[in-house]
């Protein structure tokens, strides 16, 4: 059982650039052989690998997370998934790779993929409002409080900044609720 | 707890900033259980609270592999290079070396071109397993062969067909020194039997010393010997 301190988290939890080298010379070669055994193209296997490790410092970033596999595993399933994901396999949600723990997360990988299909959605909506409101949330996610939001966008009081926060954020979530694959997301 | 469009996003933000006591916790998150448009609401805002960290992090995460795929590329293209490089040399290896094995064909050839032995033919010999010896020899069985033409030879130690045979015979067995000696003592039996000369000549090509073969083909094609008309090509192809 490998915990939350596993090295290779860190790594991407910390954007530790030699460490992510690491992980890239280490397993882009093993996951891109799988991947091209099933049938996935150079190509994509960069794109998948790539999308899996942003799934995994996604997942690493919650404090609850426990890796229950080795990172290898680990990475292996997400990317199988990613792959069975894209070229609309059926997958099956045990997965065995040789000489390591066998994961059974599939429903959980879904679940990560979703999320990070959120995230971007959140962001793409973002860009579509107004560049006072944009900065507003953005000061708002920085974890600014409020009274140093209105100091910084020369509000008149913190309850003006929290009046602005709350429409914009209003707006925001009228605009993901609205998008056609926000539910299929959920 | 009453939950307006008013209150409701600062009722939010205090239950997921923890500014809640627990018993208003314990509250909204049952109104949460009851009322799954605002739970959705709620788990949106939650991640949206997170969702800019995240895509600084995931911004990061993409750079920094962008720049290790940046620096891996090259690096492949550059072993692309050198692998194309070395099968093109390879390529180019096999291609000279098939030329040189075809101009080498005509001494190919006549090493390969070993004249069958006739001995049962011989009125005369009484010898048993001539026809054995014969059979052996001329399906090219040579080592087989060897002690029956030793045999032979103790019978009729002068027979120049058969001392030719056990020469070719060692020459084929790689002997290449004993050949070269058997060749000689069919000189000295009869010099003006030059098919030893021939093999001599073989037995040097055959042993890649080209100078020599080509120092005793050119008597053979001087003295019009054994073969002298096939010299000619042999010599253009041991240039």
């Amino acid at each position: 059982m490998t915990n939350h301190k596993d090295i290779y988290l860190n790594y991407l939890l910390s954007n530790d650039q030699k460490g992510i080298k690491t992980i890239y010379n280490e397993f882009l070669p093993k996951v891109e052989a799988i991947l091209k055994g099933m049938g996935c193209s150079k190509d994509n296997a960069w794109e998948i690998f790539q999308e899996s490790l942003i799934v995994i410092l996604s997942k690493a970033r919650k404090p609850d997370f426990v890796l229950s596999s080795s990172f290898y595993t680990y990475l292996v399933s997400v990317s199988k998934f990613k792959y069975y994901n894209l070229s609309k396999k059926k997958y099956n949600k045990e997965l065995t790779i040789e000489e390591h723990n066998t994961l059974r997360s599939a429903d959980d990988i879904e679940a990560d993929f979703h999320q990070l299909e959120r995230y971007r959605l959140y962001k793409a909506k973002m860009s579509e409002l107004s560049p006072g409101c944009r900065q507003i949330l953005e000061l708002f996610f920085d974890q600014n409080s409020l009274k140093d939001i209105s100091l910084k966008l020369n509000l008149s009081s913190e309850n003006a900044a929290k009046q602005k926060k709350h429409q914009c954020q209003k707006k925001l979530i009228a605009l993901i609720q609205s998008d056609a694959s926000f539910k299929g997301l959920l | 707890m009453k939950i307006t469009e008013d209150n409701k996003y600062d009722l939010i933000d205090n239950y997921l900033s923890g500014n809640m006591d627990m018993e208003a916790s314990e509250l909204f998150e049952s109104i949460l259980q009851q009322n799954e448009e605002l739970n959705i609401e709620v788990n949106l805002i939650r991640e949206l609270n997170d969702f800019q960290e995240f895509s600084t992090q995931e911004s990061d995460l993409r750079a920094s592999l962008d720049t290790i795929r940046r620096d891996h590329k090259p690096k492949g293209a550059l072993v692309k290079f050198l692998l194309l490089f070395l099968i093109a040399a390879g390529l180019l290896f096999m291609f000279f070396k098939t030329l040189n094995q075809e101009s080498d064909s005509q001494a190919y050839r006549a090493m390969a071109m070993i004249e069958p032995l006739e001995i049962v033919t011989k009125d005369g010999s009484n010898f048993k397993d001539i026809r054995v010896m014969q059979d052996l020899y001329n399906s090219k069985e040579y080592k087989s062969a060897y002690p029956y033409i030793l045999s032979y030879l103790q019978s009729y130690p002068a027979d120049l067909d058969a001392i030719l045979a056990k020469g070719i015979s060692l020459m084929e067995m790689q002997k290449f020194s004993d050949a070269h000696n058997v060749f000689l003592q069919i000189e000295k039996l009869n010099p003006r039997v030059k098919k030893y000369k021939w093999y001599t000549a073989i037995n040097y090509i055959k042993q890649g010393q080209r100078e020599k073969a080509k120092t005793i083909l050119r008597e053979i094609q001087s003295e019009q010997s054994y073969n002298y008309d096939k010299v000619s090509g042999i010599l253009d192809d041991l240039k």
